[in-house]
């Protein structure tokens, strides 16, 4: 068929994770990450190389999600720069994007970790929005609990801490 | 933030609740501590020593009162909602001596303006002479 041709004629890449798991990608998916790109570029790897890249930061259950992100995404428009000064919203995730976040907190650690070593601005994007809602609206006690987070204050600090925080906390 | 108790078998629903107890690299906390509202972030200084250490070198604590001050933004559409980023406010209010001040997360940006020379000396002054400049631009 067309689709399998077109398929066909797709030059792929091989991703070699940190144990040591090969991964074979479109180069077009692939490229979505800048890491990658300036790699392929900077080696002059041709498309038909079969050496795999190596990616030593990121481990093969991870490389899996991020192929698996990236490959949603393959016929996104390239992301753009944002303005630094606004305030950015985290309501916007899409639904899919959604559900693929829906790990534990290892896994979206390692999952921001990764694309920001690979520099996949959407995938990192996404993550980090996810971990803010995490946090957003909660009180600190719920926080703690979401996150593990032992309170290390004493009666005295956290006192003056919530003094400090009052001005924020009023109507 | 603190080190995970490795050595204490842990419930895997334990395991699974580590991600901030993790060392997450300095620039990759901030792009999260970024991504909240005023209060949220502010209410984070009340987790844990490392988390108030992590807030208040973003921001210091007038950088955070600025930043409540940008929840409008004079320069925007006042239906939009849109929101300023606390460097941009800074500059907006003309507050050079935002950028003396040693809580000012943005002191390398000193070079933008030079230092009024009527800027109280007072942090709480300085505070109230922003509110007073921002109140005036709205």
């Amino acid at each position: 068929s067309q689709l399998s041709n077109q398929r066909a004629a797709m030059p792929n890449i091989k991703l070699q994770s940190s144990d040591n798991e090969i991964f074979e990608v479109e180069l077009e998916i692939a490229k979505q990450s800048n890491t990658i790109k300036t790699m392929l570029e900077d080696l002059s790897v041709s498309d038909d190389s079969d050496d795999p890249v190596p990616l030593p930061n990121v481990n093969a259950a991870i490389l899996k999600k991020v192929i698996a992100w990236c490959t949603h995404h393959k016929d996104d428009p390239p992301p753009v720069e944002e303005d630094e000064y606004k305030e950015r919203r985290t309501d916007d995730i899409p639904t899919w994007d959604l559900e693929f976040m829906k790990v534990d907190q290892g896994t979206l650690f390692e999952i921001i970790l990764a694309s920001n070593y690979l520099d996949i601005k959407g995938l990192l994007d996404v993550a980090c929005k996810t971990v803010a809602n995490m946090i957003k609206g909660k009180s600190p006690e719920e926080i703690r609990k979401t996150f593990n987070i032992k309170c290390d204050f004493t009666a005295e600090e956290l006192e003056q801490v919530r003094k400090e925080n009052e001005w924020c906390e009023e109507k | 933030m603190p080190e995970a108790d490795v050595e204490d078998p842990e419930p895997v629903q334990q395991q699974q609740t580590k991600l901030f107890n993790q060392s997450i690299p300095e620039e990759l906390e901030a792009r999260i501590l970024n991504l909240l509202d005023l209060k949220s972030l502010i209410r984070c200084r009340l987790l844990s020593q490392k988390w108030k250490s992590s807030v208040d070198r973003l921001y210091g604590r007038w950088g955070a009162v600025a930043r409540v001050m940008g929840f409008a933004n004079p320069e925007s559409d006042s239906e939009s909602g849109e929101r300023l980023g606390l460097p941009k406010l800074l500059k907006m209010l003309h507050g050079d001596w935002w950028f003396q001040c040693s809580l000012c997360p943005v002191e390398a940006e000193a070079d933008i303006n030079p230092v009024s020379s009527d800027a109280p000396a007072d942090s709480e002054q300085k505070l109230a002479w922003v509110y007073m400049d921002y109140k005036a631009l709205v």
